[in-house]
């Protein structure tokens, strides 16, 4: 009978316990609505703390950062049925501590030039900005910057953004069309029409070609109305 | 020279220590548990692998190193043996090397066997083989010779104190040690001459741990190079042959009647 004691012990508090937890379950309170706060602002300090796993403490909030996102996400499809990501208060402060703490962190720079134009597109800019000081060989954030300005309708801004990205190594050809496209959209088609013609003439890439071709075709359409 | 026979039973000794095995547990399942993180976090698997992969193996790695470096000597002062050892014809520094080359040896099986799990734990989040997978291993190297700084500066510490201040010293210098950039940045930028002198001192009589910190850069696809490397390794041998020195001197000198 001792032998036994102790598993019938166990089975019985185990039945116990999982019995006790769906008693609690069923009356779980509504959560208390409570506001999203950071409570370390500053990633430096951060930075400091984590006695050299700056990297690690980077993960952490970019994952953070990502859970906030997809948990305001959720909340607010449940309520509105679409989603307004001006609402998202603190993503504009956990990316910035995700890129003080690590500033080569590209996957933030370019998750914060999709939504942070939505919340502030000057302090947007700002950030792909910093981005590209810090990595000044990474075409994409030339490519977001881009992005950034061509939805805050400055186009000639954005042109230059391109063109410099397009300069840098790895950049895809695309990317060479983008200045005189983003003309096109300011109006500026005279200049565009050149740099699509340049374009066209010095290039051996049939797609920035046939891009080239296109464009030109349509500005020449609209020179003749 | 006894100090081969008396590194292997250490080796021996310490792999058989049950929290070894349960910190082993504890930082492989950690990595694994990386695999998963790395998919919340959208396309930065490798980063957060190796992050985490690497930032386990230091801290764990860090707290092998001190309890087991401490108990080297205080086990055997605790349970008397040392008396029954010293009664042979060892000598005191040759005891203390074995002891201290024992754990280093146990240490580096350890990172061996935590590196092959994160490279593991790579192979399973690319899907197959990949040069991100090897570049690691220079990091791992920098992160053994920290963990052989930090034994050799326990076993200083456990010749002249009680075990757990010996640990709680030694978790003290690991702290100042990761942040000696900022003891050197003070000592620069002080108004006072006496600080700036006294910082500079502190700065070169602790260790330099932040130089054996290449986690970040590898999760970023940079190989340590080479000339760091190399400078790493002769800065930790003469460390290391430093904190070893002292700790004979003082273990000479200590009375255990």
């Amino acid at each position: 009978m001792k032998r036994l004691t102790c598993p019938i012990l166990l089975i019985v508090f185990l039945v116990l316990s999982a019995a006790a937890q769906d008693w609690m379950d069923a009356r779980r309170r509504v959560p208390l609505a409570v506001k999203e706060t950071l409570y370390v602002s500053s990633g430096e300090s951060l930075k400091r703390a984590s006695i050299g796993f700056d990297g690690l403490m980077a993960d952490i909030y970019w994952i953070r950062t990502l859970l906030y996102f997809g948990e305001q996400f959720e909340r607010q499809r449940g309520v509105n049925q679409q989603f307004d990501a001006s609402q998202l208060e603190l993503l504009e402060p956990l990316l910035n501590i995700t890129i003080e703490l690590d500033p080569r962190y590209i996957a933030a720079y370019r998750f914060g030039a999709v939504f942070l134009p939505e919340i502030n597109s000057e302090s947007a800019v700002r950030f792909v900005e910093r981005g590209i000081r810090n990595n000044p060989g990474e075409w994409r954030l030339y490519q977001d910057l881009g992005f950034v300005q061509w939805r805050r309708n400055r186009f000639r801004e954005a042109a230059d953004a391109y063109a410099r990205g397009s300069r840098l190594p790895g950049a895809p050809a695309w990317m060479r069309t983008m200045p005189a496209l983003m003309l096109v959209k300011g109006g500026d088609r005279e200049t565009a029409r050149e740099m699509f013609l340049r374009l066209y003439r010095e290039s051996d890439d049939p797609f920035i070609k046939q891009i080239s071709e296109a464009q030109l075709k349509m500005l020449d359409q609209y020179r003749e109305r | 020279m006894k100090i081969i026979p008396i590194a292997l039973n250490t080796f021996r000794e310490s792999a058989r220590d049950r929290a070894l095995y349960n910190l082993m547990v504890f930082v492989i399942l950690l990595i694994i548990a990386s695999v998963v993180m790395g998919r919340i976090a959208v396309g930065q698997e490798v980063k957060i692998v190796i992050d985490l992969g690497l930032s386990a193996m230091t801290v764990f790695g860090v707290l092998m190193s001190i309890f087991l470096g401490i108990g080297l000597v205080s086990k055997e002062i605790e349970n008397g043996a040392i008396a029954n050892i010293l009664s042979k014809p060892v000598r005191r520094t040759e005891f203390i090397l074995g002891k201290y080359f024992g754990l280093c040896l146990t240490l580096f099986v350890s990172s061996v066997v935590m590196a092959a799990a994160i490279t593991g734990a790579l192979i399973y989040a690319q899907g197959g083989s990949d040069a991100a997978q090897w570049r690691l291993w220079p990091a791992a190297w920098l992160i053994f010779l920290e963990l052989t700084i930090m034994t050799a500066v326990a076993l200083l510490f456990s010749c002249f104190s009680s075990p757990a201040l010996s640990a709680l010293f030694a978790l003290l210098i690991f702290l100042i040690g990761r942040w000696s950039p900022d003891l050197k940045l003070f000592a620069e930028t002080s108004n006072s001459a006496a600080v700036r002198a006294v910082s500079r001192a502190l700065y070169h009589l602790l260790p330099n741990l932040a130089n054996f910190n290449y986690i970040n850069e590898t999760a970023h696809g940079e190989v340590a190079p080479w000339r760091m490397i190399a400078g790493n390794t002769v800065y930790a041998v003469c460390y290391i042959a430093a904190a070893l020195a002292a700790a004979a001197l003082i273990f000479n000198r200590r009375n255990f009647k």
